[in-house]
């Protein structure tokens, strides 16, 4: 007889939850539970730009110079160079001045902001021009990294894995809303159902989805969350249009998107919103998105690609 | 007086011994803090030798044996290379102050050739116990070839993605550290308010190496506004052990005088405690059973512990005893 297992932490600023299902009494759980969350810790103690100690940090003050680097730090940036290159430019992982600059300077979570180590003097550089060595990584010259697009899913990616490698067959695991999910709920022959928050009320569905049995990812991203205002009184949000070194000007609130992993999922919902909904059917053919599902700030208020994704 | 036995003897950089030494029996096991130091004599023939003291590169979380290392200057240690496997000798200790500060927001080691023996063993302390603080080692030497116990450094940066190495050499090339954070010259000012920065305020400085280096290093911290209260010395010099008579009167020893600023001594309980402490203060990771069951709620991380419940239940079997509260499969904006 299963039963549902979950455990749920704050985690990279925000919430992170892991479920499975394992039957009554599996003595495996207690490490399997350890491990995985030994994996966020030691994730977020590498990735996290808001901690002078993380490995990030380090690099990001090595800029225009090779920086020692460990394999988890070679294969996390060139996995966000890879999909700079195949995201037609809406993609960047060196937008971290221009989002200090647009205001976004603190961290959400419960990091200290004052932790935060100012980057505002970097500018927008090219992805391809990230080297990547036997050992060292380097970033160009004025540059400075940020793992917020990529990393939530990256790691989902990462612990999918370990759980898979570990015989757990049936689980969702979700870092900050993105999603990764294998096999079925308790009782269920349809997988996991799981709903799409609303981008006027987040306390709202807008849409569901069911797994049915797949391993799949599902992210949403979009610049109804982090948003504010600066000193000067201009209003600014987090999504970054590497082509303009701005907040992104798209009529997406949000974007979900349904893909094989959740790093596909994290970028490809963050192109979406950058690109707007005229591009979105576009974007969507060629890059392999199947189902997807806008919420828009105009008529028709709405863009559903594929059918996976219902409205609630 | 505790009984040891040579176990293992090797060089771990061009002039830097190390040796291995494991008690005689179990009873000569003894205590000790990491960053402590120990005195080591041995009987040559049937006449006692002079005894010098070494800090203890090995942590105590390091069971079964314990490790001093020496450069390799003057006769004593020119002798205690020439030990063989099996010889015994004897340790007294453990002495000194020179410990993990355990109010710390963070640590930054500093340390200057063979300085880095208690540095080494306050590190391994704080990987192996775990301890959630940014750790940065900022180490000098005069060529790379003078680096000591490059492995043991690599693993413990594998093991611990807090801690940071960098390697200050003043000369020479330095490709035998390919792959690591190193600087070519001394110990200076930005390095040291880079590894600062990196810390954060709180963090706790302790300097181990020559007396100039010592001098220079507390100096520039001094300037860089960190207060006496946080830097911790640790200074390697000759000198004439005071008040001992007998077999020992008028030997030289290398001493290691402890001038540890605003900071007493700490127990080894309350050193327990502390980092106890700190681990108890992460959420715990007992798997939580969503239905209550038996497994036990998690302490503070499982369910029941955050107000992010879904709005819509998902489909779940009914059967299942509802979970109070279930976190439902949702995406949210990020």
């Amino acid at each position: 007889m299963n039963q549902r297992y979950q455990q749920q932490r704050r985690a990279l600023g925000s919430e992170a939850v892991i479920t499975l299902v394992a039957a009554v009494g599996d003595p495996r759980v207690k490490a399997i539970f350890e491990r995985a969350w030994e994996m966020v810790e030691d994730f977020e103690q590498r990735f996290s730009r808001f901690l002078p100690s993380s490995e990030l940090s380090w690099l990001n003050q090595s800029d225009g110079a090779r920086a020692p680097a460990t394999p988890a730090m070679q294969r996390v940036a060139q996995t966000a160079r890879d999909y700079a290159e195949r995201s037609d430019g809406l993609f960047s992982p060196l937008l971290l001045g221009e989002l200090q600059r647009a205001g976004y300077v603190g961290s959400f979570g419960v990091l200290d902001p004052a932790a935060d180590i100012d980057l505002r003097d970097r500018g927008v550089q090219a992805a391809a021009d990230i080297e990547i060595g036997d050992d060292w990584v380097m970033i160009p010259a004025g540059s400075a990294l940020d793992f917020g697009g990529i990393g939530k899913g990256y790691l989902l990616d990462q612990l999918g894995d370990y759980l898979a490698g570990h015989g757990v067959a049936d689980f969702w695991l979700s870092l900050g809303g993105d999603m990764l999910v294998d096999g079925h709920d308790l009782g269920s022959t349809d997988g996991w159902s799981i709903a799409v928050a609303d981008a006027a009320d987040p306390a709202a569905d807008a849409a569901r989805l069911t797994s049915g049995g797949r391993h799949l990812a599902a992210a949403t991203s979009g610049t109804v969350k982090r948003r504010g205002a600066r000193p000067d009184g201009a209003a600014w949000h987090h999504i970054i249009d590497p082509r303009t070194g701005r907040p992104a000007e798209t009529d997406v609130l949000t974007a979900t998107v349904v893909a094989p992993s959740a790093t596909a999922a994290d970028v490809w919902a963050k192109c979406l919103v950058i690109g707007g909904s005229a591009a979105a059917k576009t974007f969507a053919a060629g890059h392999g998105i199947t189902d997807a599902y806008l919420q828009l700030s105009s008529k028709p208020r709405r863009l559903s690609i594929g059918k996976l994704i219902t409205k609630a | 007086m505790y009984k040891y036995v040579i176990t293992n003897s090797e060089l771990t950089s061009r002039n830097v011994l190390a040796l291995t030494l494991k008690p005689v029996s179990r009873p000569d096991l003894f205590p000790y803090k990491a960053g402590q130091y120990v005195t080591i004599g041995w009987k040559h023939g049937e006449r006692p030798t002079p005894v010098r003291c070494f800090s203890l590169v090995t942590s105590p979380t390091q069971r079964g044996a314990v490790k001093i290392a020496m450069t390799l200057q003057g006769d004593f240690t020119k002798a205690a290379a020439t030990l063989a496997i099996g010889q015994e000798v004897t340790l007294r200790g453990p002495f000194g102050d020179f410990t993990l500060e355990p109010e710390a927001s963070g640590h930054v080691m500093i340390a200057g050739g063979i300085g880095i023996t208690p540095l080494l063993s306050m590190l391994r302390y704080a990987t192996d116990r775990g301890v959630k603080l940014p750790l940065t080692l900022l180490y000098g030497c005069r060529s790379q070839d003078d680096v000591s116990f490059l492995p043991e450094f690599d693993e413990l940066c594998r093991l611990n993605p807090r801690l940071a190495v960098v390697y200050a050499i003043t000369s020479g090339p330095v490709d035998k550290l390919a792959g690591r954070q190193v600087v070519s010259g001394y110990i200076d000012r930005d390095l040291l308010k880079k590894a600062g920065q990196r810390q954060g305020p709180g963090a706790e400085f302790y300097i181990c190496g020559p007396p100039k280096f010592m001098t220079a290093m507390n100096e520039t911290l001094e300037e860089l506004g960190v207060g006496s209260g946080y830097i911790h010395t640790e200074s390697f010099s000759q000198g004439k052990l005071r008040g001992q008579t007998g077999l020992y009167a008028g030997i030289y020893a290398l001493t290691a005088l402890a001038i540890v600023g605003g900071v007493g001594l700490m127990s080894a309980k309350q050193l327990a405690s502390n980092f106890l402490n700190s681990q108890n203060s992460a959420p715990a990771v007992t798997a939580a059973p969503t239905d209550g069951g038996s497994a036990g709620a998690g302490v503070g991380s499982g369910v029941g512990t955050g107000s992010g419940a879904g709005a819509t239940p998902s489909a779940v079997d009914t059967s299942t005893p509802a979970p109070t509260p279930y976190y439902q499969p949702r995406t949210k904006v990020s």
